[in-house]
């Protein structure tokens, strides 16, 4: 028995070690950047190919892929901001062929200013959200007379106000939960926006437009690159930033009802139970 | 269907699916036959379905810090190990380590289950 005891603890102790692994962040398997990683730095933002481009095993190395134009990159980390590691690939990428997409950082360094700290929880209900403020500032009060207090489903989560990736979708069910936020921002036309983190079935982290939490539309034409100044979204429905590719796991979140799993799991339980004690009591029949 | 509840159908079936396998394995190999094999079977669907079930649960709505939820996740699994145990105990004519049996099919299970997760993420 002590025996067992102990091949049981060893299993546990190495399944959790196994857990932590999964935790583990990826790093680009090649010797230039195991020589060079110190010269590197981090990235984890999102390029876009301006023409067809090619994959290097090493900065000026040989070509060992390519990439065509308008498609979507993470880089892992630039070196001397002429070259990028790709992100979850081997390879390297000179940055002159790409262009990067503005972003949520991009977002923060924009409108410092203009981000509010606040504290607040999105209710998820049955059929229902609503938005419940613990701490509201003074100068974000006319804009949050115009929030809803209540909505349906589903509430999305943008990237960044203006941006046109919904990052994750809230869906309606049978459990009650929250989400909760932090910031708040001001856009230009007055309106509010809420920004989320935490985890809930996963990690959520964007901007909620309080007025419309159920929106689909992007609120206002916002900047698609980095690099230059105008909004160049096409139709205002910008789908040059393909959906799904950050975090866009369209969990429904809490949506789920679990009241009809749960009474389909009592129910298997139930027969399981039934058909065992039966198949007890024959065997005794039968042993006696 | 709503995601969350064909993440939970997916959750259960497959995870039910691999209990099975691997348990029914562990079983084969450790002698078992016949209506042993059917007790094992049964009492696997008896109790792997409501440990998922309280996995999921416990995963998405507790906030869950890391620790916690391996914490958590290790009291359901001892629950799990327990309740077969005692169902073994019951059929002592087939099962004469019900302890020892509950514990091996239980960590082959969990280990190997752990080890196809980590697959899948790599």
């Amino acid at each position: 028995m002590k025996k067992f005891m102990l091949i049981w603890l060893m299993t546990v102790v190495l399944a959790l070690c196994a857990g932590a692994l999964a935790d583990v962040i990826w790093i680009p398997m090649d010797s230039f950047y195991e020589m060079h990683a110190s010269e590197c730095v981090k990235s984890g933002r999102r390029y876009e190919a301006r023409s067809d481009m090619n994959i290097y095993d090493q900065p000026d190395g040989k070509v060992t892929g390519s990439i065509k134009a308008g498609e979507a990159v993470y880089l892992y980390c630039t070196w001397q901001d002429s070259w990028g590691a790709l992100d979850w690939k081997n390879g390297w990428v000179r940055l002159s062929d790409l262009r990067r997409y503005y972003d949520e950082d991009d977002f923060y360094a924009e409108h410092f200013s203009q981000i509010f700290t606040v504290e607040g929880a999105l209710l998820l209900g049955e059929d229902k959200v609503q938005i419940k403020w613990n701490y509201m500032p003074d100068e974000i009060k006319d804009a949050a007379g115009a929030q809803v207090s209540e909505a349906s489903y589903p509430a999305n989560l943008w990237a960044y106000p203006g941006s046109n990736m919904i990052r994750r979708s809230f869906g309606s069910g049978g459990v009650s939960s929250s989400i909760t936020f932090n910031s708040a921002y001001v856009d230009e036309s007055g309106a509010l926006w809420l920004r989320f983190s935490g985890y809930l079935y996963g990690r959520y982290e964007g901007w909620m437009y309080a007025s419309d939490l159920s929106s689909e539309t992007p609120r206002f034409v916002g900047r698609i690159y980095a690099d230059t100044d105008e909004a160049e979204r096409e139709d205002g429905k910008g789908e040059k930033v393909p959906a799904g590719v950050t975090g866009a796991n369209g969990n429904g979140g809490p949506g789920g009802s679990l009241l009809l799993p749960a009474v389909a799991v009592a129910g298997v339980m139930l027969i399981t139970a039934a058909l065992l004690i039966v198949m007890r009591r024959r065997t005794r029949t039968q042993g006696a | 269907m709503n995601p969350f509840l064909r993440f939970l159908v997916l959750s259960l079936s497959i995870s039910l699916g691999l209990t099975l396998a691997i348990e029914i394995i562990g079983a084969l190999i450790a002698g078992k036959r016949g209506r042993a094999l059917v007790i094992v079977l049964l009492v696997n669907v008896l109790t792997n379905p409501p440990a998922v079930l309280a996995s999921v649960c416990i995963t998405g709505l507790l906030f869950p810090l890391p620790a916690v939820e391996k914490l958590c996740i290790l009291a359901i699994e001892a629950a799990v190990v327990c309740v077969e145990a005692l169902v073994y105990r019951s059929w002592w004519e087939y099962f004469w380590h019900p302890w020892r049996l509950s514990l091996a099919l239980n960590a082959a299970s969990f280990v190997l289950g752990t080890l196809m997760q980590l697959l899948i993420l790599f």
